[in-house]
């Protein structure tokens, strides 16, 4: 089935950072990933996600996968 | 900050070795081409492909012509003529168009690598370029010596009766000469199709998180 770009998916790390106070720079801080790649997440830029990537932020944020992305129309 | 000053040296001198062979190829085929142009005199030096001495009777220059011979036949003519003077100094122009041009794609794909985005533009259409810039050369230039050596002598004066094989630089070796140019040029295809590779996946990782 071929891949649809632009995809349909949200990231909802700024909202997720939000509720628990944090800045990008700490968790970025925290996990050990580039501001700059956690800014392409947070802005909806990003076009694939590491699961390395993926466990570190919700580990530090103490959520699941599915409560970083969500799909949208 | 001491410790990336090698780093930074090792590209400063590669990006000013290119920019030399750049400049000096596009420089100096115009001005090879105009030297021949005004030259009243044309010299000629080649392999005449025999032992220590000039045997007699292997050459016999013609009028306005001079030849000795120290282990390379010098041959010296008065008033070659644009065609003779141009044609001498075609094999060389030729040789620097080719390295001016492929100097000038690894320029610019050194300048890319320093700045982090290896893969940027058209980096595959440059090294194709380059390649086939190479293998034209490899077989235009060797040509172009042996057909320049072969007026020349003709002008200058007869030839005699070979001895063990003649004059070398008049025989084009297509499998000795061309062919290993067409080799380096195959290598650089390959590297250009590696290139498209690299490309493809530093497209496909962007916006990788």
């Amino acid at each position: 089935m071929p891949v649809d770009d632009p995809h349909g998916i949200h990231c909802r790390l700024d909202e997720l950072l939000d509720e628990r106070g944090l800045t990008l720079t700490a968790l970025a801080d925290r996990i050990g990933v580039t501001v700059v790649n956690l800014s392409v997440l947070k802005n909806q830029r990003a076009k694939a996600v590491r699961f390395s990537t993926l466990t570190a932020i919700c580990k530090a944020l103490d959520c699941q996968p599915g409560d970083l992305f969500v799909l949208v129309d | 900050m001491a410790r990336h000053l090698p780093d930074r040296l090792h590209w400063i001198v590669l990006r000013g070795f290119l920019l030399l062979l750049a400049v000096g190829g596009f420089v100096g085929v115009p001005l090879q081409l105009v030297r021949a142009w005004r030259s009243e005199t044309l010299a000629w030096s080649g392999d005449a492909g025999v032992g220590a001495a000039l045997p007699a009777g292997l050459f016999t220059p013609a009028p306005g012509a001079q030849a000795t011979y120290d282990g390379h036949l010098l041959v010296s003519l008065q008033d070659p003529g644009l065609r003779l003077s141009l044609l001498s100094v075609l094999p060389d122009a030729l040789l620097g168009a080719a390295v001016a041009i492929v100097a000038s794609v690894l320029l610019v794909l050194v300048l890319r690598l320093q700045e982090g985005r290896p893969f940027a533009g058209n980096g595959v259409v440059l090294l194709r370029v380059a390649a086939a810039t190479i293998a034209m050369a490899g077989v235009a230039v060797p040509l172009a010596r042996t057909w320049a050596n072969r007026e020349i002598l003709d002008r200058a004066g007869r030839l005699g009766p070979r001895l063990g094989g003649g004059p070398a630089d008049t025989h084009y070796d297509f499998v000795n000469v061309a062919l290993g140019w067409i080799c380096v040029a195959l290598l650089v295809l390959a590297v250009a199709r590696a290139y498209r590779e690299g490309s493809r996946l530093a497209e496909e990782t962007e916006g990788l998180v």
